[in-house]
């Protein structure tokens, strides 16, 4: 039972400021993650969730418990804080063997040595881990030291589970695979996890919310079909998945319809979308649209908007394809059962379109 | 809400205490070093510019004006640079062989040619008295084929003391150079032969090249610890009054009836730090600036050289190698210890174990070399791995301002040839200390100091090494799990550096055993040290007893090597 509270939150490092003002829920039970570049905060939060960095400013509470807080000048460090930690190395102990590694954290709590060997071998077969137990290390593949890191995590079944980059080690079938398993322990456990990652993909599989993050400021927190799908400003729509930003010409309201008009450069033709809102938009609106939401019809077709295909990359289940319209190039998503060629005229429809204004 | 203040505060404060006694002890530390090794240099420096107890530049001008300064300079600076070139050609040769050739033998070239590294150089060079003498056992076979009463070669003067610093020191540049080599990325040269280049031509237009910086830096290295030595040009320049800088100075530190002798000494050994300083910036330059990025960092599979019928040649230089290096030097000795007295035929009856038996039981000062050296060079191990635990903690984990200042401290006493250690020793503790009133001049404790200062180096490196391995995320994972920091140091980082404590202590334990250019200088009746009696007893012309004691100077110090390749399961010591 575990709910964590990020009130605030703000790191300096001397004069930049590595993150700031994050403030978040996460309920019990809840897998977070949160998503960004490289430097955008990410890590910093969650050591500072962990206890390894002091924030700046603000508090972190579990339920009812603070952990840090500067204005009651409260700090826990780590070992204090009942959370379990995995780490982008592993950080596999090299010198114990794997029982060493998974029971070390029960040595800090008083356990009798019957109850630490049935806790140890019911975590590592939680892992699937049976019979590895005199194993070290340099004995064991990278994916099962992750499983060590893992069981080491668990056995204490912390409060909360923090996961930094915990696959980004790992080839990309094994992090496939322990992806699904870390997602089914929680699920089976129960137990709060905040997750850091800057794989998208992994973030969109497993998490119940996403925190996207950039320079240090939360940019959207969301459900991942609201990331994707209504991200909330264009770093977003950006950092997840592709998308096309399309300025427009020209907004205006059609009872609870918005269209918006993008014209070519000529002045002749002119790409006209509608979107459902009751929003109202100002002049300056760029429009969104992820390549796989454009239809690509025959240019005989009656509806749709006249363009030319310049570039197909062919990439297995479908062609990656740059749509020419005026001055404007489009990323299209084409199903390679079509056969169009380079120069060949085509209709374009425009579906599902996201207004950001700029 | 619960805030637990009064646990937190517990906890926190045992980090807190931890951190600041290791502040404390750096301190601590800090101002030793200062006492050790600033104040001594200071000493020396003040010195060179005193004469009759005022400052002045006479010392330096005497140097100008002096011929003997100016042959001395000359002589290091002919036999270091020969030396160097020979030493790296033949280290570099060797290198190449054993890393891109189909020599046969690999294991065993590897390991018998680096032992002339482990052997202290003035016995080396005692050893070839022993062969290259005027009575030395090949001049002697050379007169008895020739029959003529013209020895082949007598090895005293310049060439002799560059012949055996090439064979002491040319491990140097193997070593440096074998890893460049083997571990080069095998593309770099993949590309110079698919672009039309031959085997040879490759070798000339690229390997060559990339490996520049090595060689050169290899050769810098050389040339350095050639300037340095002294007890090689003591042992091979003495006897015909052929001197270098080093032992020049030694004479002039000994020439108590030479006005300001200790101030002219000084003087000439800043001209020889000053050399020391400019090659090692040389060296840096070289490999920092200069080196390419050539090591495609795992060990890479290069297609061997097929040496065919040029393999004999090669067998047989390596061969040669190891006779000149290790054979020949250790039987002589050997041979020479169990001879019952110089010059008598080498037959069954003529030997015995009498000189072992005579440096036990009737040489009390070899009695207490023995003592003395073990405990000198242990007890400064073992202060050494002390106060590197600290220094490198403060350097590596807590990362302190002032690192540079502190690098360089521990640094300088290594860098600077160990005459000169010994002279600003001298100068800066020949007087009482200051406060205490406690004079340790003509005590063991200013060699135990000397020793101190001048192997500190191996601690820190070995030490430091050992902390950056164990990754911060290692430490992380502990706290995490519920220990503190002092249960994190102990079962996590401890556990991990322990082999690197003992490397570390073991590297200066070896050093400290055999050091002779300090202990010449510092050591009194009672305090004689192994290296200052084997040198000694050679001196005094007791051939038998010197050799005998020689010898059991190098079964201590290949025993070490073992007991160090155990320690640290093979990565140092062979």
């Amino acid at each position: 039972m575990a709910e964590l509270k990020l009130v605030n939150l703000q790191k300096k490092f001397g004069n930049t400021i590595a993150v700031d003002n994050v403030t978040v829920t996460v309920k019990d039970g809840e897998f977070i993650t949160f998503l960004g570049p490289s430097g955008c905060g990410k890590t910093t939060t969650l050591r500072m969730i962990a206890g390894f960095i002091k924030p700046t400013k603000g508090s972190i509470i579990i339920d009812d418990k603070v952990l840090s807080s500067n204005e009651e000048r409260v700090f826990l460090p780590p070992d204090q804080r009942d959370m379990g930690m995995v780490f982008q190395t592993y950080a596999v102990w090299p010198h114990m063997n794997t029982y060493k590694n998974v029971a070390y954290p029960l040595k800090f709590k008083k356990y009798s040595k019957k109850e630490i060997e049935e806790r140890v071998s019911k975590t590592l077969s939680m892992v699937k881990l049976d019979g590895f137990e005199e194993r070290f290390p340099h004995q064991m593949s990278g994916g099962q030291q992750q499983r060590v890191a893992l069981a080491r995590a668990l056995i204490m079944e912390p409060s909360v589970l923090l996961l930094d980059e915990p696959l980004s080690n790992l080839d990309a079938k094994l992090r496939e695979s322990m992806r699904h398993e870390i997602v089914e322990l929680q699920r089976k456990l129960k137990f709060t996890v905040v997750y850091v990652t800057h794989d998208q993909i992994e973030a969109m599989s497993m998490s119940d919310r996403i925190i996207v993050m950039e320079k240090g400021i939360v940019q959207q927190i969301d459900s991942p079909q609201n990331v994707y799908q209504k991200p909330s400003n264009e770093f977003v729509a950006d950092f997840i998945g592709m998308a096309n930003f399309i300025p427009c010409d020209f907004v205006h309201r059609e009872g609870n319809i918005v269209r918006v008009l993008i014209m070519d450069g000529s002045g002749k033709n002119f790409l006209s979308v509608p979107v459902m809102t009751d929003k109202d938009y100002g002049k300056n609106v760029t429009v969104v649209i992820r390549p796989e939401d454009i239809d690509v019809l025959p240019p005989d077709n009656k509806e749709g908007t006249l363009g030319t295909l310049i570039r197909q990359t062919y990439v297995g289940d479908r062609n990656d394809c740059v749509v020419q319209f005026g001055d404007i190039l489009l990323r299209v998503n084409i199903q390679n059962k079509t056969s169009i060629n380079i120069g060949d005229q085509l209709k374009l429809v425009l579906n599902n379109p996201i207004l950001l204004e700029t | 809400m619960t805030t637990l203040k009064s646990k937190r505060n517990f906890r926190d404060s045992s980090q807190t205490y931890f951190k600041w006694s290791v502040y404390g002890a750096g301190g601590i530390i800090f101002v030793l070093l200062i006492l050790v090794v600033l104040y001594p240099s200071f000493t020396l420096v003040k010195n060179s510019f005193t004469a009759d107890d005022q400052l002045s530049l006479n010392n330096y001008i005497g140097l100008i004006s002096n011929q003997t300064a100016f042959i001395v300079f000359r002589n290091s600076f002919i036999v270091s640079f020969w030396g160097a070139l020979g030493a790296t050609a033949i280290g570099v040769s060797i290198a190449w062989l054993l890393a891109r050739t189909d020599i046969p033998y690999k294991k065993f070239w590897r390991v018998a040619l680096i032992i002339p590294y482990i052997i202290p150089p003035f016995i080396g060079a005692i050893a070839w008295v022993y062969l290259l003498g005027p009575v030395g056992y090949i001049n002697k076979i050379w007169m008895a084929i020739t029959e003529t009463i013209n020895p082949l070669w007598v090895i005293y003067g310049q060439n002799g003391v560059i012949f055996v610093m090439i064979l002491y020191s040319y491990p140097i540049a193997y070593m440096v150079t074998l890893g460049p080599l083997s571990q080069m990325n095998p593309a770099l040269e993949e590309a110079g032969q698919i672009s039309g280049a031959g085997k040879l031509r490759t070798l000339r237009d690229i390997t060559l090249p990339l490996m520049l910086p090595s060689i050169g830096g290899s050769a810098l290295l050389i040339f350095m610890s050639m300037m340095a030595n002294f007890g090689i040009p003591a042992v091979i320049g003495f006897p015909k009054r052929y001197f270098v800088m080093s032992t020049q100075i030694f004479l002039t530190i000994l020439n108590f009836d030479r006005a300001n002798n200790l101030q002219i000494a000084a003087a000439l050994s800043m001209l020889l730090v000053f050399l020391a300083l400019i090659t090692m910036q040389l060296q840096k330059w070289i490999q920092g600036e200069k080196s390419y990025a050539i090591i495609s960092g795992k060990s890479s599979q290069h297609q061997l050289v097929q040496l065919r019928n040029k393999k004999y040649i090669a067998v047989v230089f390596l061969g040669l190698l190891v006779l000149f290096t290790v054979v020949l030097p250790v039987l002589s000795i050997l041979a020479t210890s169990l001879l019952r007295a110089l010059g008598l035929p080498f037959i069954l009856e003529n030997l015995s174990f009498v000189n072992f038996e005579r440096i036990i039981y009737e040489v009390p000062k070899v009695q207490r070399a023995i003592k003395n050296s073990f405990l000198l060079a242990g007890g400064s191990a073992t202060a050494i791995i002390f106060m590197s635990l600290i220094i490198s903690y403060l350097i590596v984990k807590l990362k302190i301002k002032g690192t540079a200042i502190l690098e360089a401290l521990v640094l300088l006493p290594y860098a600077v040839p160990g005459i000169v250690v010994a002279l600003a020793m001298i100068l800066a503790f020949v007087k009482p200390l200051p406060l205490v009133n406690i004079s340790i001049y003509n005590t063991i404790w200013i060699i135990a100091i000397a020793y101190i200062a001048r192997f500190l180096t191996f601690g820190v490196r070995s030490i430091s090494a050992a902390f950056e391995q164990v990754h911060e995320s290692l430490e992380d994972a502990a706290r995490i799990s519920g220990a503190d920091f002092v249960a994190s140091f102990k079962d996590i980082v401890m556990p991990l550096i322990k082999s690197n404590i003992f490397a570390g202590w073991f590297l200066a334990f070896s050093p400290a055993l055999t050091e002779l250019t300090l202990s010449m200088l510092l050591f009194s009746v009672g305090n004689e040290t192994l290296g200052t009696v084997v040198y000694g007893l050679h001196q005094e012309g007791k051939v038998g007893m010197t050799a005998a004691l020689a010898f059991v100077v190098l079964v201590f110090v290949v025993l070490l090597n073992i007991i160090t390749r155990k320690v640290t399961q093979g990565k140092l010591g062979f």
